[in-house]
C-alpha cells in the first residue's frame, strides 16, 4: 500500500523503540530528505466487504430524491417555457428576414420584367415591326365611326346586351 | 477524521467544530455573493448605459430603407419613367484578408480595373477607412457572380436605377436624373419631391453573420407617387417623327410642336428638337444644348401667326366683320417716317378675311390701328401672353410683353404682325385653344392624375376656364382661319376627309452679331381640325429655315393632324377628297416684315410687363365646364332662326331638318359635344 511512512520506508509499528530512537537520534543525513511535518502520522485503508450488508429503505430520503428531481425537472421546464417566446421568436426573426429578402427579389424580378415589357412596347419599336411585317394602316373606307345614341350609349353592343338582358 | 500518531495518540487531528467551519464557508459565499452583487450594481446600474451602448453597437443595426421612386407614365398608363432596383457593391477594407487577391476577384467579376481597385482599398486601409464602394449600380448577372463566391467581406447595398424604356421619346418633358436619383430636368425635376418618396428605416437586432433576427423598430418607407401625363405616347411618336423629319429637311436650327385639347388643356404631345437620350449623360456642349425644352423655355417673335390675336380682337371689340373691307394699297405702307411692304405684292382692298388668309401685313397693322394700342394689350394679356402658362416644368418663359408706356409710336404696327413681342410654343397653343374651344382660356395641364402605390388614382384638379372672347367671335375667327387654309397661305394644312383651321408665320430672326433682321425665319403654323367642334389644337414651329411657315410648318401640322384625329377616332366631316395642288411660292409668303421692328435688344432691355392678376370669374365661365366638347343647349319648342342664333353664340354646329319648331334633338341637351360632331335638330 502506498501510504506516506511506506514511501519513506518508515518501518511501522512493529519496529517501534530502538529503531524509532534511533532514526531520531542518527545524525541528519545531509542527502536524505528531512522528514515531513506530521509524518509520524500514517494512514490505512481498512478492508471491509459490503457485499452482503443491505441498504436499509429510507422512504423519507427517497421522496427527498424524487422530490427534488420533480422539482429540478419543474424548473427546467419554467426555465424552458420562459425562454420558448424569445427562441420562437428568433426563429420567426429569421423567417421574416428570409422571406423580406425574397419579397424584394421578387419585386426587383417584377421591376426588371415591366421595363422589359415597356422597351417592347415602344411605339417605335412597334412600328418597326410592321414595317418588317408589311401592315398598313386601314383604308378610310373600311374605318366605321360609331354615333351617338340619343341615350348617350356610344358602343354598338351596348344597346345589344341590354336587349339580351331584357329579353 | 481520526489519525494516529507514531507516539501512540489517537484522536481528532484538526481543531475546530464543524458547526465553525460551516459558519466560515457560509461567510465566504457571502462574501462572494457581495462581491458579485457588487459588481452586478456596478455593470447594470452605475455603468447601465456604457454597456448597453456597446451591447446594441454590437447587436444592432440600422438600415436605411430606399424609397422608390415614382413612374412617370403617358395617359394610357404606358411607362415613360420607372425605377429598377440594383444592388451595389461596397467592402469594408479594414476586413478585407488579402488585397491584392480582393482586388483581383472583384476585377474579375465586375470588370473593375484592378490597379485602381488595389490602390483604393489600400488607401482607404491606411487611413482606417471602414467603408469603400467598389462599383455601384451592377447587373443582376454581376450580382449573381459575386453572391455566388460567397464571400464575407463583400457587402451589397440597394440603390434605384432611373430607365427610361421609349427613350427618347418625350424627354424634355420627362426630363432626368442625377446619379443619386434627383430630378435635374423636366418634370424629373420640378415634380422631384413628390416623385422621390421618403426613406424609411429599420433597426434589427442581428446575429454574428449580420442576418436580421428581430426587429426592433420600422419607420416605413414612403415610395414615390406615381403620375400619368396627359400625354399620349402614340401622338408624342408622331409628333416626333414628323418634327425630326422637317427639322432635317429645312436644316432647321431647331423645332417645337405642342399638341393641346382645347376643352380641357390636356397637353396631348409636347416635342423639341433636336432630341436627346435621357438614359445617357450630357457630355458635350451639343447634348447641353439639345436639353433645352423650346415649347416651354425658348420665347421667340412668333410673326405672323399673332394676327389672329389682332384680328380675334378686332372682332371682339369694333365693328370689324369678316367682310368689312381694308386698304391695303399697293404693298407700301408708311408710318411715322417707316416704310413698311407687303411680303408679296400689293393687294389693294380687301376683306378683313382676305387679309388673315393672305397674311397682309398692311391689313394688320391697319386692324391693330383700329383697335388701338390699349385694348390691343388688353387683349394680348387675355390670350395669356407675358405670363407663364404654368405648366409643371422648370424654366417656363413667361416671353416678352411690354408695358404700354415702352412701346414705340411704330409698336403697334409690329405687334399687330408679330414682332416686338416674343411667346412660347405653349402660349401659341393656348392662344389658338381660345379659339377653337369657343372663348374660354383654358391652362395646359400635363399631369393628369397622381397614384401613391396600393392606391386608386386621383384625378389632377382642373381649373375652371375663363371666357376672354364672345363665342361668335371664336367660332368666326375659327371659319377666317378655315379660310387661310382653303384659300390662304396654309394650303399644305389642308386634311383630305377633316376640315382645318390655322394661321401660318415667318417671323424674321434677328442677328445678334451683325445687329440685324436676316433672311432665317421662325416658321410657324397654329391651328386646330376639325372646324365644326375641334379635337386638337396644333402649334408648329421650326427655328432658323430659309422658308416661309406655310411651306415648312403647314405640312407637318397635317402630318401631325391625320394621324392624331386618327388615333382619337374623330369621324372625317368632309368627303376625302384629293390633297389639293401645291401652293405657288407666293401664296404661301407671310413673312411679318421687320423692318418696322425695334430689335430683340431693345425689347428685351424695357422690363416685361408684370404678370397680369387674373381676371374675376364670370358666371358664365363657372357653368362652361367642359368634360369633352361644348355642353349641348336644349332647342326645344324654338324657332329655326331662334335654334341658329343660340347655337352661333354657343358654339355648337347644329344640322337643321325639317322646317317649324324644334321638337327633337340628338344629342340630348345637357350632353357634351364630341369632336367633329353636330347636333341634329328636328323641326315639326
Amino acid at each position: 500500500m502506498a501510504t506516506i511512512a511506506a514511501y519513506f520506508r518508515y518501518p511501522g509499528e512493529a519496529a517501534a523503540g530502538p529503531v524509532q530512537r534511533e532514526y531520531w537520534d542518527q545524525k541528519p543525513d545531509p542527502y536524505q530528505l528531512r522528514p515531513l511535518p506530521c509524518e509520524d502520522v500514517y494512514l490505512y485503508c481498512k478492508k471491509v466487504d459490503n457485499s452482503r450488508v443491505v441498504r436499509e429503505a429510507d422512504p423519507a430520503a427517497r421522496r427527498k430524491c424524487v422530490r427534488a428531481v420533480v422539482t429540478s425537472l419543474a424548473a427546467a421546464m419554467f426555465l424552458m417555457v420562459l425562454m420558448l417566446p424569445d427562441a420562437l421568436s428568433m426563429i420567426a426573426g429569421y423567417q421574416i428576414h428570409s422571406l423580406a429578402r425574397q419579397r424584394e427579389g421578387l419585386i426587383q424580378e417584377r421591376a426588371r420584367l415591366e421595363l422589359e415589357e415597356a422597351a417592347l412596347l415602344t411605339p417605335r419599336r412597334l412600328q418597326e415591326l410592321a414595317r418588317d411585317l408589311r401592315l398598313l394602316d386601314p383604308d378610310s373606307t373600311r374605318i366605321v365611326y360609331l354615333s351617338p345614341k340619343a341615350d348617350s350609349t356610344v358602343a354598338l353592343n351596348v344597346g345589344a346586351k341590354k336587349r339580351r338582358a331584357s329579353r | 477524521m481520526r489519525g494516529w500518531r507514531r507516539d501512540g495518540f489517537a484522536g481528532e487531528v484538526h481543531a475546530g467544530t464543524p458547526s465553525n467551519r460551516l459558519l466560515l464557508l457560509a461567510l465566504l459565499g457571502l462574501l462572494w455573493a457581495v462581491l458579485i452583487l457588487c459588481r452586478l450594481v456596478y455593470l447594470q446600474i452605475v455603468s447601465h448605459e456604457t454597456y448597453s451602448r456597446l451591447a446594441d453597437r454590437q447587436q444592432q443595426r440600422t438600415f436605411r430603407i430606399e424609397a422608390s421612386r415614382g413612374a412617370i407614365l403617358d395617359r394610357s398608363g404606358h411607362p415613360l419613367a420607372l425605377s429598377v432596383p440594383v444592388n451595389s457593391v461596397c467592402v469594408n477594407p479594414l476586413r478585407v484578408p488579402d488585397p491584392v487577391l480582393a482586388s483581383d476577384i472583384l476585377a474579375r467579376v465586375l470588370g473593375v480595373d484592378r490597379q485602381e481597385l488595389l490602390e483604393k482599398i489600400e488607401r482607404a486601409k491606411a487611413r482606417g477607412s471602414g467603408f469603400l464602394w467598389v462599383k455601384r449600380k451592377i447587373t443582376p448577372e454581376e450580382s449573381d457572380r459575386l453572391r455566388s463566391l460567397k464571400l464575407e467581406w463583400v457587402e451589397f447595398r440597394k440603390e434605384s436605377q432611373r430607365h427610361y424604356p421609349s427613350a427618347p421619346l418625350a424627354s424634355h418633358v420627362v426630363g432626368t436624373v442625377d446619379f443619386q436619383e434627383r430630378g435635374n430636368l423636366g418634370l424629373e425635376q420640378s415634380m422631384d419631391e413628390v416623385l422621390a418618396g421618403r426613406a424609411g428605416s429599420v433597426k434589427m437586432v442581428t446575429d454574428v453573420l449580420q442576418r436580421g433576427v428581430e426587429h426592433m423598430a420600422t419607420d416605413a418607407a414612403e415610395p414615390g407617387v406615381n403620375i400619368t401625363l396627359t400625354i399620349d405616347e402614340r401622338i408624342q411618336y408622331v409628333v416626333e417623327r414628323e418634327l425630326a423629319a422637317a427639322c432635317e429637311r429645312h436644316r432647321a436650327a431647331s423645332g417645337s410642336v405642342v399638341v393641346m385639347n382645347p376643352y380641357e388643356g390636356d397637353i396631348l404631345a409636347m416635342a423639341s428638337w433636336p432630341p436627346f437620350d435621357p438614359n445617357e449623360p450630357p457630355r458635350t456642349p451639343k447634348d447641353y444644348q439639345a436639353r433645352f425644352s423650346h415649347p416651354v423655355s425658348i420665347p421667340f417673335e412668333p410673326g405672323s401667326v399673332f394676327k389672329i390675336i389682332t384680328l380675334a380682337a378686332a372682332l371682339d371689340s369694333t365693328n370689324l366683320r369678316p367682310d368689312t373691307l381694308i386698304d391695303c394699297g399697293n404693298g407700301t405702307f408708311r408710318m411715322y417716317g417707316r416704310v413698311i411692304h407687303e411680303a408679296s405684292r400689293g393687294y389693294g382692298t380687301i376683306t378683313a378675311a382676305e387679309v388673315l388668309a393672305k397674311s397682309s401685313n398692311i391689313g394688320a397693322i391697319q386692324i391693330g390701328l383700329k383697335v388701338g394700342e390699349k385694348r390691343l394689350l388688353e387683349y394680348i394679356r387675355r390670350f395669356g401672353f407675358g405670363k407663364r402658362t404654368g405648366l409643371p416644368l422648370p424654366a417656363e418663359s413667361p416671353g416678352t410683353v411690354r408695358d404700354l408706356k415702352y412701346w414705340g409710336k411704330t409698336s403697334i404696327g409690329s405687334i399687330a404682325m408679330g414682332h416686338e413681342i416674343s411667346t412660347t410654343a405653349v402660349q401659341l397653343a393656348q392662344a389658338c385653344s381660345v379659339i377653337a374651344n369657343g372663348g374660354v382660356l383654358v391652362k395646359p395641364r400635363l399631369i393628369l392624375a397622381r397614384q401613391k402605390p396600393g392606391e386608386k388614382p386621383v384625378a389632377e384638379p382642373v381649373e375652371p376656364p375663363r371666357r376672354i372672347l364672345k363665342p361668335e367671335t371664336a367660332i368666326t375667327m375659327r371659319r377666317m382661319m378655315e379660310g387661310v387654309v382653303l384659300n390662304g397661305t396654309g394650303k399644305a394644312a389642308r386634311l383630305p376627309g377633316y376640315t382645318s383651321g390655322g394661321k401660318t408665320g415667318s417671323a424674321q430672326i434677328f442677328d445678334r452679331t451683325a445687329k440685324r433682321y436676316t433672311h432665317l425665319y421662325n416658321g410657324s403654323f397654329v391651328g386646330f381640325a376639325p372646324v365644326t367642334n375641334p379635337a386638337v389644337v396644333i402649334s408648329v414651329t421650326l427655328n432658323g429655315t430659309r422658308l416661309y411657315g406655310g411651306v415648312v410648318a403647314a405640312p407637318v401640322f397635317k402630318a401631325i393632324a391625320m394621324e392624331t384625329l386618327r388615333l382619337l377616332g374623330v369621324p372625317y366631316d368632309v368627303p376625302e377628297t384629293a390633297a389639293p395642288e401645291p401652293a405657288t411660292e407666293e401664296e404661301t409668303i407671310d413673312v411679318a416684315i421687320a423692318s418696322l421692328s425695334r430689335p430683340p435688344d431693345d425689347i428685351s432691355a424695357a422690363p416685361a410687363m408684370p404678370a397680369p392678376e387674373p381676371a374675376p370669374e364670370t358666371p358664365q365661365a363657372t357653368t362652361f365646364m367642359l368634360a369633352a366638347g361644348p355642353v349641348v343647349p336644349s332647342f326645344e319648342g324654338k324657332t329655326v332662326r331662334a335654334v341658329l342664333e343660340e347655337s352661333f353664340a354657343a358654339g355648337v354646329p347644329v344640322e337643321v331638318i325639317g322646317s317649324g319648331v324644334a321638337r327633337a334633338q340628338l344629342p340630348a341637351a345637357g350632353s357634351p359635344l364630341g369632336p367633329g360632331e353636330r347636333v341634329r335638330v328636328y323641326f315639326k
